[in-house]
């Protein structure tokens, strides 16, 4: 399992400063570790992606990005378009229903990752591009 | 039954449950590499405890920095088996967290929220006072 060490100390010390942002953060590390845990079996271009922490007009903002098969977009823009239409209430709702199911699917995770995000952010963005037959960049931003 | 008693690593919470005195305490952080493997055993053990256990004063602090998702999901199941046996033992859920840390006390309200039998109180760790939500 992928483990994420901060060793810029300025870095660090500017993330204690900004915890909401340091919570944003360690949520969407965390969502994508659990998507790249999954292809790891894959092809090797499916097991990189990459984050990005910046300040945009005042605003922090993070995002997350990596190659994803063509076949699961569906299922990941149908997820996100639904948690990205839900209120507060609805999402905590979700959150706690998914926290409590069984399904075997769920064997390393909770499944709730992006309902993580999308309950921490004020609002977030996605999007897929698709870069050839079999695969498309999914990037996911979301902000402070 | 044996006590169950787990020092803390890294990564996973020290655990002492002291099933004669009917205390039980989770402390530190939360996100093994498997989750399954490490909360399993403390389902497990409260769950063997609480079979066999009626009429008693049940106290668990909980007393975490920091659960990653899949530990939430352990919790909310501790929650909920608290919750039943709350129906025929007196159950006493502290939740313990920093005075500023909105983050844990949030998450532990939320899981509070659900509880009908059991009684759940937030507990500022810096002072001796306790910070009292009292469910419903």
């Amino acid at each position: 399992m992928l483990e994420l060490s901060l060793t810029d100390i300025n870095a660090l010390n500017y993330l204690k400063e900004n915890l909401d942002l340091m919570d944003l953060l360690q949520k969407t590390v965390s969502q994508l570790q659990s998507m790249l845990a999954k292809s790891v079996e894959g092809p090797s271009e499916f097991r990189y992606g990459l984050v990005v922490v910046d300040n945009r007009d005042g605003t922090h903002f993070v995002t997350c990005a990596n190659l994803v098969d063509n076949s699961n977009v569906p299922q990941l823009k149908n997820t996100l378009d639904q948690i990205h239409n839900m209120d507060e209430a609805a999402l905590k709702k979700l959150y706690k229903q998914m926290l409590r199911s069984d399904s075997p699917d769920r064997s390393k995770g909770a499944g709730v990752g992006f309902i993580d995000i999308a309950r921490k952010a004020t609002k977030f963005e996605y999007d897929f591009v698709e870069v050839s037959e079999s695969s498309s960049y999914f990037s996911l931003t979301s902000y402070v | 039954m044996q006590n169950l008693t787990i020092e803390a690593t890294k990564r996973t919470p020290a655990i002492h449950f002291d099933f004669e005195k009917h205390q039980l305490s989770l402390a530190g952080e939360s996100y093994p590499e498997d989750v399954n493997q490490f909360h399993g055993q403390v389902i497990s053990a409260l769950e063997s405890y609480l079979a066999k256990t009626n009429n008693q004063a049940i106290q668990i602090n909980f007393d975490l920095l920091y659960f990653n998702s899949s530990s939430a999901k352990a919790l909310i199941r501790i929650f909920d088996m608290l919750d039943e046996t709350a129906a025929h033992n007196k159950v006493s859920i502290h939740w313990m967290h920093e005075i500023d840390d909105d983050n844990i006390a949030e998450l532990g309200e939320e899981f509070g929220e659900d509880l009908t039998n059991a009684h759940f109180q937030l507990v500022i760790k810096s002072s001796p006072e306790v910070s009292e939500r009292v469910n419903e």
